[in-house]
C-alpha cells in the first residue's frame, strides 16, 4: 500500500514539485498543522454538539401508529416491520433468537402527506431533514419468552456538530497526506 | 515563513486551551449541586422546585409542583404534576418502595393478581377497589387504566408509551439495559421520591439499608465455606440467569455464597 501510494505520488505530481517552489515546500511543511486544526475543528464540533443537539432517546414506533418527529410538524410512521430469527442449528443458544431487524418507515408532512419512505436497520439509521433516527431497541427479541407488542425503539438526533466532525476527519486525512508527501520528498532528498 | 509557521504553531494550543476551558465551564454550570443519579435514571433540580428526569430509557421529564406554570419545551405528556395523587406500577418492587415512603395510598392500579400480593395494604386496596387489577403486565387492559386516572404510569413495558401518550398520561420507563447492582437497586427509591415530595424519607432508608449492608458484608468478609449458587428462572423450557452485575448475584455473595456467573454481564 505505501509503495502504491508513492508510486501514485510521484506520477502525479512528481513532475509538478521536481523544480519545487518555496512556497510549494511552506504549503507542505504545514500539514502537521493542519492535523493539528483538524483536531480542534473535531472538538469545536463536540462543543457545536453539546450545545446545540437535541437528542430524543425514548420514540417508541408501533406499526401504523405515527408519532410526531420531535421540534417539527412532520410525523413518522412505521408502516411494516421484519425481524429475522436464527435458523441454523449449529449454536443452539441462539436458536429462536432475532438476529436482524428492519422497519419500513414513511415520513409525512402536517397533512399527512408522505414524503418519503426509507429502510431503517440497525446500523443503518435514517436521515430526514436534518435528523437521524436509529434502531436503540426492538420487539420481539425472541420467538420464546414472554410475549410482547411488536414494537421498535429509536433514539432521534439533531445533530450540527457531525458536519464539523466530518470536516475536521477530511481535513485530517489531508493533513496526513500531505505530511506523508512532504517526508517522502524529503526522503528522496528533493526538498 | 520560517517566523509565520511558528507563529501557527503558537496559536494551536491557545485555541485548544480556551475551547477546552469553555467546554468545562459550560459543563459545571449544567451539573452543579441538585444532581442525582442513580444508575441510568437522573433526577436534576431547576428553579422553583422543578425537577427534571430521566428514565430508564433516557427520557425525559418534568415534575411540576401543583399550581405552578409548566415550564415551555415540555410536551403534555411530559409533565407530572407533583405530589404524585394517583400511580400505576406495572412491577411489585415499585410498590415495595411505596411502602418505604408511606405512600402506597396513591397506588390505584396493578398488574398482579390480588391473590400473589404478600402486601396486605394492596391486597386490602384491591378488596375494597381502590386499587384497580389492568391485567397481565404484557397485555394491559387501557379501558381499565383510563378508569384508574393516573397521574403517572411506572412500567417496564416501553410499548405502552405511545397509547399512553393519546392519553396523555406520563410513563416513566423502570427498565434499563443494564441490570441494577445492589446499591442501585436500593438508591432507585431516591429515584421515585421526588414524585411524592418525600426525598428525605428516601435519604434515610437507602442510609439505613446501606449500613445494613455493609454489616452483613463485614460478618460475612471472613466466611471460610462459599457454597456455589446460581439464581434464575425456568420460563419456556429455558433457563434465564440473573448476571454477575445483577444485585441478585451481589446478594448471594453478600450471604456467603459463590454465585457462578459472576464473570457474565447483561439486563436482568
Amino acid at each position: 500500500m505505501p509503495f502504491l501510494f508513492i508510486f501514485s505520488t510521484r506520477y502525479l505530481y512528481g513532475e509538478v514539485f521536481t523544480n519545487s517552489s518555496s512556497l510549494y515546500r511552506f504549503v507542505f511543511k504545514l500539514s502537521p498543522h493542519l492535523m493539528h486544526y483538524a483536531v480542534l475543528v473535531i472538538l469545536l464540533g463536540f462543543l457545536v454538539s453539546y450545545l446545540t443537539s437535541s437528542v430524543y432517546p425514548g420514540k417508541i414506533l408501533l406499526p401504523n401508529t405515527p408519532i410526531n418527529l420531535p421540534g417539527s410538524s412532520f410525523s413518522m410512521v412505521m408502516k411494516a416491520m421484519d425481524v429475522e430469527f436464527y435458523n441454523g442449528s449449529r449454536l443452539g443458544f441462539l436458536e429462536d433468537q432475532a438476529m436482524e431487524v428492519t422497519a419500513r418507515v414513511d415520513f409525512r408532512d402536517q397533512e399527512g402527506r408522505p414524503l418519503k419512505e426509507a429502510v431503517l436497520a440497525v446500523n443503518r439509521p435514517v436521515w430526514f431533514q436534518g435528523m437521524s433516527i436509529h434502531i436503540k431497541d426492538f420487539a420481539p427479541r425472541s420467538k420464546r419468552g414472554m410475549p410482547q407488542r411488536d414494537h421498535v425503539a429509536v433514539i432521534i438526533k439533531r445533530d450540527r456538530g457531525i458536519w464539523l466532525y466530518i470536516a475536521g476527519t477530511v481535513l485530517f486525512t489531508l493533513g496526513l497526506l500531505m505530511y506523508f508527501h512532504e517526508w517522502v520528498r524529503k526522503r528522496q532528498g528533493k526538498w | 515563513m520560517k517566523r509565520l509557521n511558528r507563529m501557527i504553531g503558537w496559536c494551536l494550543p491557545v485555541v485548544c486551551l480556551t475551547l477546552l476551558t469553555l467546554c468545562g465551564c459550560l459543563q459545571g454550570r449544567q451539573e452543579g449541586e441538585g444532581f442525582i443519579n442513580v444508575g441510568e435514571f437522573t433526577v436534576k433540580s431547576l428553579d422553583n422546585g422543578l425537577k427534571e428526569l430521566r428514565d430508564g430509557q433516557g427520557r425525559r421529564l418534568v415534575l411540576v409542583p401543583r399550581g405552578q406554570q409548566a415550564p415551555q419545551g415540555f410536551r403534555k405528556e411530559e409533565i407530572v404534576p407533583i405530589p404524585v395523587r394517583r400511580v400505576v406500577a406495572y412491577s411489585t418492587q415499585e410498590v415495595a418502595m411505596f411502602r418505604a415512603l408511606g405512600v402506597l395510598d396513591t397506588l390505584v392500579g396493578v398488574t398482579t393478581r390480588k391473590c400473589d400480593w404478600t402486601m396486605r395494604e394492596v391486597a386490602r386496596g384491591m378488596e375494597e377497589g381502590r386499587i384497580s387489577y389492568l391485567g397481565d403486565s404484557t397485555s394491559v387492559d387501557l379501558e381499565r387504566l383510563k378508569a384508574a386516572r393516573p397521574e403517572v404510569v411506572f412500567t417496564w413495558d416501553q410499548s405502552v408509551v405511545p397509547m399512553l401518550e393519546t392519553m396523555n398520561i406520563p410513563a416513566v420507563i423502570t427498565y434499563t439495559g443494564r441490570a441494577m447492582d445492589l446499591e442501585t437497586r436500593v438508591r432507585f427509591i431516591q429515584f421515585l421520591a421526588p414524585f411524592f415530595g418525600k426525598e428525605r424519607e428516601a435519604d434515610r432508608f437507602v442510609k439505613t439499608v446501606l449500613e445494613t449492608i455493609a454489616e452483613i458484608r463485614r460478618k460475612t468478609a471472613d466466611v471460610k465455606h462459599r457454597p456455589k449458587v446460581i439464581w434464575g428462572d425456568i420460563y419456556e423450557k429455558r433457563v434465564m440467569v440473573e448476571p454477575g452485575n445483577s444485585w441478585v448475584a451481589e446478594m448471594i455473595k453478600l450471604a456467603g455464597g459463590d454465585y457462578l456467573f459472576e464473570d457474565i454481564g447483561g439486563s436482568h
